[in-house]
């Protein structure tokens, strides 16, 4: 692309991202209402429960929702550029085994290889996934539920009937997801921190905004020169190397990694990512949103757990909170909605 | 204008006799399959809960020396997963081959039950082994042990370690497999002994052998039961997540964690004194026994009634009980002690 291209298309561009702005103010009362939702299912568990409302809870709850988010960034990413990823869950569990047999088998290779390594194989799973997707034009809904199979496949035949347990690994693996700091947990700051640099990168850099251009109308973007193909690409890929990463934190967190790792977490994760207000159509969305979704979903399912809730009732009434928490915030959003109508008027 | 019509209807006459004729001719040859055959002109298929699982491998390598011993051709298929659509989908598949006999461990007693029965229309044999399947579906069911048995000989250890008093709460696999409840059953009925009326079962829950739902459920229990005492993990899948759950919140001197524990794979959880002692029992002489069953069901040996009896090659001979059960034999308590020696024999995994 020529420089004098860009200079043409400035203008028209610096509308676009003006407009956005205008509308950033939205987004941001649109999570608002979910941080209240947030906080009144908290309330809500906490009256129920008096264990609920302990710093060892609120330890464990960051902690779930910790893979989540980082998983969730990626697919976010995606969803931005109007695709979506449902292959994660597989992507997780088979970086997941990977890099568990990885240091099973060599315990003298430095943990940090391992997690590089781990990441880059998750890197090439997402770009198999966003190199269909990008060049080939199919819905990327068709190619990553193949690619669930496909690498679900694989983990399959690579672990065969093999386990890595928390026995085999070395006990610095096992820290890799349990150090904590000032007794705040260590996942929960990898999750922070790829949060903030992703955060950073959709509202503050030209590029960011790129991508949520494309993903909000795809013609426009393209005729102003945004480079479609790149963005999608470069949205699969970043979710694969988040998975990655998580698979490794996965077999770090719950020990036992067979071919059954992560089965299903990818509507875990699209569950917490939409009900964070991403939206599946494309272009709108924060990375803030990702994080208090998944907060939502696990202060629900821990707040569960604590009460004496029968199992075979949990998902239901999982569900049934979840839809509720979603009418509550479209309720809000319209209150405040109308009443910034009112106060136009 | 007619004719086309007439066309038609003599072809659909036509396929309804080759219909027929199929039809007339299967049962026929089913009465042949269905007569005693010898093993060593058999396709065996046997379908464990789970190929990706280490201890249904090592159940595996029985299978394997049993039809060295006998003859025949063993096929060891089923879901990677534990799902039961994927073992029903073997089933068909086995039923169509016309397999002598089908085995399996079944991870839901009904929801196999039809495809089974259709399987044995044809003249298949149907083995339950590790799960059963509902009753009037199989002929025999190898069981490693009694329910009874193997309930309480984990619930004592629990008891044991727990000096019987305290809370304590189970996390199993899935709630639909038999054996499992049957276990569960036996451990409510040992407790309601007033030996153990210190003891109180707070909670049953369901991890699906699923390394981090059972996680999930452990950190759960030990949060919502401040006062627990004692995790009864009657699945190694969950006695891994448990232990992990126990050592990650450091309540490791408050809680026992016991169960069903496979020394193929845990031996360090005893050696390391993470768990005092757990249950389980020769997954390789569990495909051994299997095989010779299955064996002496196709020739006809035995047809699954009270007190028949069969060669077991180096397992000696066996009697079949109530209901077409036989019963392997006592559970075994591994302990630090007793480990080590027993991987080798009992637990080496054919991939």
């Amino acid at each position: 692309m020529s420089t004098l291209d860009d200079t043409k298309q400035a203008p028209e561009e610096l509308e676009v991202v003006h407009r956005k702005s205008g509308l950033r103010r939205i987004f941001e009362r649109r999570e608002t209402s979910l941080v209240l939702v947030l906080v009144a299912l908290v309330v809500l568990f906490s009256i129920l429960s008096p264990r609920f409302a302990s710093a060892a809870n609120f330890g464990q709850i960051v902690t779930d929702m910790s893979i989540v988010v980082i998983v969730g960034i990626g697919v976010a990413m995606v969803l931005f550029t109007r695709n979506i990823d449902v292959s994660t869950g597989s992507m997780v569990g088979l970086t997941a085994f990977f890099a568990a047999d990885l240091s099973a088998k060599n315990p003298d290779l430095p943990l940090i290889f391992v997690v590089l390594a781990s990441c880059a194989l998750g890197g090439v799973l997402g770009a198999i996934n966003g190199g269909i997707v990008a060049t080939l034009k199919v819905p990327s809904i068709m190619v990553t539920l193949g690619t669930l199979y496909i690498y679900r496949g694989i983990d399959s035949a690579l672990a065969g009937a093999n386990q890595v347990t928390a026995q085999n690994l070395s006990p610095e693996y096992n820290t890799i997801a349990s150090w904590t700091i000032f007794g705040f947990p260590g996942i929960f700051v990898y999750a922070l921190i790829i949060a903030g640099i992703a955060h950073v990168f959709i509202r503050h850099t030209y590029s960011g905004r790129s991508l949520l251009a494309l993903g909000s109308n795809p013609l426009a973007a393209e005729k102003m020169g945004i480079a479609s193909k790149r963005w999608i690409f470069g949205a699969f890929v970043l979710s694969g190397v988040l998975s990655g990463f998580a698979g490794v934190l996965w077999g770090a967190r719950y020990g036992t990694v067979d071919s059954s790792v992560a089965t299903g977490f990818e509507l875990v994760v699209l569950a917490a990512v939409v009900v964070g207000g991403v939206s599946v159509n494309g272009g709108n969305g924060s990375i803030l949103g990702v994080i208090v979704g998944a907060a939502i979903l696990s202060v629900i399912a821990i707040g569960l757990a604590l009460l004496n809730v029968s199992q075979f009732w949990l998902q239901a009434i999982q569900g049934l909170v979840i839809v509720a928490a979603l009418v509550f915030d479209i309720f809000i959003r319209r209150r405040v909605e109308a009443r910034r109508k009112g106060a136009r008027s | 204008m007619i004719k086309p019509k007439l066309l038609a209807v003599s072809a659909i006459a036509l396929l309804a006799v080759a219909m027929s004729g199929c039809a007339s001719t299967t049962p026929s040859s089913t009465e042949g399959a269905g007569a005693d055959r010898t093993i060593a002109d058999c396709t065996v298929t046997m379908i464990p809960k789970s190929t990706d699982n280490p201890y249904f491998a090592a159940v595996h390598t029985g299978f394997i020396q049993a039809s060295e011993e006998l003859g025949g051709k063993l096929e060891y298929v089923g879901p990677a997963a534990g799902e039961v659509t994927a073992q029903i989908q073997r089933i068909q598949s086995a039923g169509q081959q016309k397999s002598c006999a089908i085995g399996i461990a079944a991870l839901d007693a009904t929801a196999v039950a039809p495809s089974l029965d259709a399987a044995a229309k044809t003249g298949t044999k149907i083995v339950a082994w590790d799960g059963d399947v509902a009753q009037g579906s199989r002929g025999i069911f190898v069981n490693m042990a009694t329910a009874q048995a193997l309930g309480e000989s984990q619930f004592e250890i629990l008891a044991d370690a727990m000096d019987d008093t305290g809370e304590w709460a189970i996390i199993s696999s899935q709630s639909t497999a038999d054996s499992k409840n049957l276990w569960i059953d036996a451990m409510n009925e040992m407790a309601k002994d007033p030996k153990y009326s210190g003891m109180e079962l707070v909670k049953t829950t369901f991890g699906d052998d699923d390394s981090k739902k059972s996680y999930d459920l452990a950190v759960s229990l030990i949060r919502a039961y401040p006062e627990l005492k004692g995790i009864m993990a009657p699945t190694p899948v969950a006695l891994e997540a448990a232990v992990k759950a126990v050592n990650d919140l450091g309540v490791q001197d408050q809680i026992v964690v016991t169960g069903l524990g496979n020394p193929g794979n845990d031996a360090e959880l005893l050696t390391s004194g993470q768990v005092p002692a757990y249950v389980l029992w020769s997954p390789v002489d569990l495909g051994y026994l299997t095989y010779y069953a299955t064996a002496a069901y196709i020739e006809g040996k035995i047809t699954g009634a009270e007190g028949e009896t069969f060669d077991a090659g180096r397992l000696g001979e066996k009697t079949i009980g109530a209901n077409g059960e036989i019963i392997m034999g006592d559970p075994v308590v591994y302990t630090k002690d007793n480990v080590e020696a027993a991987i080798e024999k009992d637990f080496e995994a054919t991939n």
